[in-house]
């Protein structure tokens, strides 16, 4: 357990989840793609063994406090598996050089089996890593898998400007990879959950940024829904992302049947809140790139302050988190001072004399 | 040290990589090139000037927003330290967000160097705009209302009538945008370029006037934001003398509005002349550059027939 905390972060989520009291807010940096920054790894170091992947979190946990794990299936785990080209760069997330479909017409050859665990060394990989931290430190932390929504998974497949245009000149086709997406994904949070971790499905290209309303409904929504009730149906628990500007979705979100929601920075803590927080517990929304990884830790502070002031009071509950995972070269100061705060305006009981 | 960033933007097929491989030889100083997408029509074939190979970085896509940043500030820092460019051309994915990526320059300032936004360019490809208007979300207009500078491709095929309406809602979205009308994919590489000179001159007219003014005070300068260009060959050959008329015939009225133009002319001497001229400023010199006589012209509502009348004729008298 961290020196400045009370709780262990199981405890503090199992009174979260109960409506019991806490020694503080959840808080939740999602220390995912730079965890190796807390060990002095790359990504290419992290992401090049389980135990890697896995110490990256444990240092992370050791020196934050941190409320939860998180291994990286990722964004492009469906299709580099199915045979998109991906990238190997030192530091940064690999990104696909070629895409496994390059005609949509041809969504009927994908092979399903190369998706399943005993044929993915990728996905045997993380799920290692998530073994590894639940072998270590589960007493006391839970770990997440972040890995990619139906739309996003499709968009690992077949180009995303080419995914665009179909939703208009090839719906029966996209319906079809879409489809194919969402069986393998079933597929695989089955055994992640198997393991015991918390579903982070994030579907960053079904952003309001990029679709419109009517597509989310059309494209993501129904295909989102299916997929949370097999999570639920395996026993899991599942946190929704979705990046960007996602201010005209937040209630058709929430509809998917998620247990939580975690909003991007762009949508207004407050305006979430009285949207969905009587429905979900809601999570976000500190600015990743220009608080966390440009910003100062008095920046970083103030951001904290301000998520607490807007969501504190969230009918359903409140967790403090990063609008969405952290990449890149974060200060690991301004994560010290995310805790440091979130202890400091969090504290129980909530008080907001604390944080005005 | 000063470098310039300079942004093309637009969906998938709007032609930007064509459009910087026309623009991209006849840019001065070194450059350095970002890409946001692998295994595209590839720049990398063009890419030998005089300064041997120019560097291509590559940021991957992955999750949209805070990604792409984070890459995009890494890997400009970089080039800036191993390559000092002064020009770093980014050509972002079709389905990024340019005001994410303008707002990642607030946070550049430094010792060793400073950041200068350039060319802030959006491809509207306008055979598809309006159907990609209404299937996109907010990024395909957030292109739009934040460039500096929008070319049309693909408008060869519409009506001047339907060119005419794109062009008026495109200026409803960004008044302050130069709209480049022609068919740039047709126009001779080197005088594309002109048209990106155009634009520095209409951003420091901008710069130099309270902004939400300069929509009436830059007037003087042109309220208009729609341009054309128009190129001309096989010049007649000038008398020395008669070069102090150009400047005033290129600012007569009947010619619609040129505020840029510049060309090689032939002399009766067998000497040549290259000048240049904007509506403050004309200059020429002597030059043996080996390139026929040819001129062109950028402005508004430009009066193309009459321009070629003066020349091409030899009897200046009949349009002066």
């Amino acid at each position: 357990m961290h020196k400045h905390d009370q709780m262990t972060p199981n405890e503090r989520l199992t009174a979260f989840m109960t409506g019991k009291p806490m020694d503080r807010l959840l808080a939740i940096p999602v220390a995912c793609s730079m965890s190796g920054l807390a060990l002095g790894m790359t990504h290419k170091e992290k992401r090049s063994s389980a135990e890697n992947e896995a110490l990256a979190q444990i240092a992370c946990y050791e020196r934050f406090g941190n409320d939860l794990m998180v291994v990286e299936y990722g964004l492009h785990g469906v299709g580099a598996a199915l045979g998109s080209e991906m990238s190997d760069p030192e530091d940064s997330v690999p990104a696909i050089l070629n895409y496994a479909l390059e005609d949509l017409n041809d969504v009927h050859t994908l092979d399903m089996s190369r998706l399943e665990l005993k044929n993915d060394k990728a996905f045997q990989l993380h799920l290692e890593a998530a073994e590894i931290i639940t072998q270590k430190i589960g007493h006391e932390v839970s770990t997440g898998v972040l890995i990619s929504g139906p739309f996003t998974a499709a968009a690992s497949i077949y180009k995303t400007e080419n995914l665009l245009r179909a939703t208009r000149k090839n719906p029966e086709q996209l319906h079809k990879l879409i489809n194919f997406c969402n069986e393998g994904l079933k597929m695989i949070c089955r055994e992640f959950i198997k393991k015991g971790c918390l579903i982070l499905l994030c579907d960053p290209i079904a952003s309001g940024t990029i679709l419109n309303k009517k597509q989310y409904q059309e494209f993501v929504l129904p295909y989102t829904i299916e997929l949370m009730k097999d999570i639920h149906e395996a026993n899991g628990m599942v946190c929704y992302h979705i990046c960007g500007d996602t201010t005209a979705i937040v209630e058709e979100m929430v509809k998917s049947g998620c247990d939580m929601m975690s909003i991007d920075n762009r949508v207004d803590l407050e305006y979430t809140k009285n949207k969905v927080g009587n429905k979900v517990p809601i999570l976000g929304n500190v600015d990743p790139v220009e608080t966390l990884i440009l910003g100062t830790p008095e920046d970083v502070d103030n951001a904290v302050k301000a998520c607490i002031q807007k969501a504190y009071d969230s009918p359903c509950g409140y967790i403090l988190a990063s609008g969405c995972d952290l990449s890149g070269g974060v200060p690991l100061e301004n994560l010290d001072q995310f805790m440091t705060s979130a202890r400091k305006y969090g504290k129980w009981p909530l008080d907001p004399n604390n944080f005005k | 040290m000063l470098v310039n960033i300079n942004i093309i933007s637009g969906f998938l097929g709007a032609g930007k990589t064509t459009f910087l491989k026309k623009i991209l030889p006849n840019i001065d100083g070194k450059i350095a090139i970002i890409e946001n997408e692998f295994g595209d029509a590839g720049l990398d074939g063009i890419l030998l000037n005089s300064d041997g190979n120019i560097p291509i970085r590559e940021i991957s896509s992955g999750c949209i927003c805070c990604s792409l940043a984070t890459d995009l500030k890494n890997s400009i820092e970089d080039l800036i330290i191993n390559y000092s460019p002064n020009h770093i051309f980014i050509e972002p994915s079709g389905v990024a967000s340019l005001s994410d990526i303008l707002k990642l320059f607030k946070h550049f300032s430094n010792k060793t160097f400073s950041i200068k936004l350039n060319y802030i360019i959006t491809i509207v490809d306008a055979l598809s705009y309006e159907d990609s208007l209404e299937s996109f979300g907010a990024f395909y207009i957030d292109q739009i209302i934040n460039a500096k500078a929008i070319f049309l491709s693909h408008q060869k095929t519409l009506d001047s009538h339907k060119i005419e309406s794109l062009i008026s809602e495109l200026k409803q979205h960004n008044p302050n945008a130069l709209i480049f009308t022609d068919n740039w994919l047709e126009i001779d590489d080197t005088h594309l370029i002109e048209s990106l000179y155009l634009l520095d001159d209409f951003d420091l007219n901008l710069n130099s006037l309270d902004r939400l003014k300069s929509q009436k005070e830059a007037s003087s300068f042109s309220a208009d934001t729609i341009f054309e260009s128009y190129s001309v060959k096989k010049l007649k050959p000038f008398m020395e003398t008669e070069l102090a008329e150009l400047p005033k015939m290129l600012k007569k009225p009947t010619n619609g509005n040129i505020l840029r133009a510049k060309g090689i002319i032939s002399l009766s001497n067998d000497k040549k002349i290259h000048f240049n001229f904007t509506p403050q400023n004309f200059e020429w010199e002597y030059t043996d550059i080996d390139i026929p006589p040819q001129l062109v012209v950028i402005g508004s509502k430009l009066n193309s027939l009459n321009i070629a009348n003066y020349f091409t004729h030899k009897n200046l008298q009949s349009i002066l």
